[in-house]
């Protein structure tokens, strides 16, 4: 997937554990986890805002496009 | 409670299609082993019989013609041939009816676990279409086929008939009787649809994976 997902990087940013970030938003840790590790096929806006929201960023700290 | 009551009558029907098969089974079982013929009958189309006029009872006047060109043979045939393909057709048509009401049972109470679009769904509703369609099959292949090879002739008073496939044109002169099959086509059709319901329910499973598989 030439989408990888930077949400480790900016929870290390802020300090944030991936459990307390999963609260915050409120989808579930195994969600998160798969969301962290590029396994999902899509992630909801919703979901994209409330991520940006607890971490206070921007769509494009957290994506990162590579060509394979 | 609607689905309650479906799968009380598909048990009901399910009972009902094993008990036949075993009895059927058992018949034919008996009779082989005992050496007492198996016993058939044929819907017969007979070529070239004698037509009568239908007249009104009071007048006498002719209302109409009735042709007397059909009877139903009660066959007596031994043998363990006759008595293998019998069993074979017992068991095949009772075998895929089973089938189809038990994919049809546990479909059901999949619906009731509100477990519809997955895998499992799109496999039973396969074996269902399939099991239809070849039950189908089957029923021509037993109304062409099988009647004239295990009876080729019959005896009657006036001579014998050769017993022709209800699809062959007769020969000219030759005294033929024709197995008078239906040719039933909604078993198939019913198989067709539901193959394409199995279709729809893949493409609705494949929209669910997608579905959960995005957070």
């Amino acid at each position: 997937m030439a989408i990888i997902v930077n949400i480790d990087v900016m929870l290390a940013k802020r300090k944030m554990s991936v459990t307390h970030l999963a609260e915050a938003i409120g989808i579930s840790l195994t969600n998160l986890s798969l969301l962290k590790t590029g396994k999902v096929k899509g992630v909801r806006f919703a979901t994209l805002e409330a991520i940006c929201a607890a971490l206070e960023c921007q769509p494009g700290d957290l994506l990162e496009y590579r060509p394979e | 409670m609607t689905i309650r009551i479906v799968r009380i009558f598909l048990w009901i029907a399910v009972a009902f299609v094993a008990a036949g098969t075993l009895a059927g089974l058992a018949a034919v079982g008996h009779g082989a082993f005992t050496g007492k013929a198996a016993e058939t009958s044929l819907p017969l189309r007979i070529e070239g019989a004698q037509a009568s006029r239908v007249v009104d009872r009071q007048s006498g006047a002719p209302v109409g013609e009735l042709t007397l060109d059909r009877a139903t043979l009660n066959v007596r045939s031994g043998g363990l041939g006759y008595a293998g393909v019998q069993a074979l057709d017992i068991a095949l048509t009772g075998g895929l009816w089973l089938m189809i009401l038990i994919a049809t049972i546990r479909l059901v109470a999949q619906f009731a676990r509100a477990e519809h679009f997955n895998t499992k769904a799109v496999h039973r509703l396969r074996l269902i279409g399939w099991s239809m369609i070849a039950l189908n099959g089957w029923m021509w292949a037993r109304m062409l086929a099988l009647p004239p090879l295990l009876l080729s002739t019959i005896n009657t008073a006036t001579g014998p008939y050769r017993i022709l496939p209800s699809i062959s044109q007769g020969v000219a002169g030759a005294r033929s009787a024709r197995v008078d099959a239906s040719l039933g086509f909604a078993l198939l059709a019913a198989g067709l649809l539901v193959l394409i319901l199995a279709e729809a329910f893949r493409a609705g499973s494949q929209l669910r994976e997608d579905n959960e598989a995005i957070v």
